[in-house]
């Protein structure tokens, strides 16, 4: 499952949809806005998207995934518009029989979401006023020197419910 | 003479101030002519249309892909989601 959303994240429930009593793992990963980039302060980013374009490549990357790893269940959730500091911008969480699939899977998919999905975020800083992000680019020629930062959704916090060991011996 | 429409997302959508841009042309076959056009009628995207990729129908395609009017076609700048 894959789902853009203007409204906030239930991090909890992204988990509960994946959990499943053929798996012994269940993995999330929570992105949130970080307030300090080095020494500038981000007050709030903006996503666009191009919509039905990162729905399709979300939906490829569920499908590769289950493809690629031994995967129960896959849930996708990224958020559009203002996010607050602190506020998660994207949710994913996968399950599988045993924890290693799952966390393999879940951080290729994070890594893939960043580098393929049509979706763009906007920085809005306190003292520097604001630029999209385009990574892996010569942002000074685009908008505004400060642009080129493009590591700005913390990857604050990741869970594992994993239940796995009972299972394994490792 | 046929009208073509690209759509734009974020610097590129604030550098022209519109969702999209429309021209007409007569001899765009590839999306690399449909980018030729783009380059000399709107110079104030060349910062990023040196980056971007086109996608025709939400699909990225190569240079040399063939487009015509009825395809939904979109510049499609380094993505920054996550």
């Amino acid at each position: 499952m894959v789902e853009l959303t203007e409204t906030s994240i239930d991090t909890d429930a992204v988990l509960r949809r994946v959990i499943h009593p053929d798996c012994g793992a269940a993995v999330l990963f929570v992105g949130t806005t970080r307030r300090w980039t080095n020494n500038l302060e981000t007050i709030r980013l903006e996503y666009q998207a191009y919509r039905e374009m990162a729905l399709t490549e979300l939906h490829k990357l569920e499908s590769e995934a289950k493809a690629k790893w031994s995967v129960k269940e896959v849930y996708i959730v990224h958020r559009l518009g203002e996010v607050a500091v602190g506020e998660a911008s994207v949710a994913i969480a996968v399950s599988s029989p045993h924890r290693r699939e799952a966390f393999e899977a879940g951080e290729w998919l994070i890594d893939e979401l960043k580098r393929t999905v049509p979706i763009w975020k906007k920085e809005n800083w306190r003292e520097q006023g604001h630029a999209w992000v385009h990574p892996d680019t010569v942002n000074s020629n685009v908008q505004d020197s400060k642009a080129e930062i493009n590591r700005n959704t913390a990857e604050s916090l990741a869970t594992a419910h994993d239940r796995g060991n009972h299972h394994e011996p490792n | 003479m046929q009208t073509y429409r690209v759509l734009l997302f974020a610097g590129m959508r604030e550098a022209v101030g519109a969702e999209s841009i429309s021209f007409d042309a007569h001899d765009v076959a590839t999306a690399g002519d449909l980018l030729r056009h783009i380059r000399l009628l709107h110079p104030e995207l060349e910062p990023w249309l040196k980056i971007s990729r086109i996608a025709v129908n939400q699909s990225f395609v190569p240079l040399e892909r063939g487009v015509d009017p009825t395809c939904e076609i979109a510049l499609i700048p380094p993505v920054s989601g996550g």
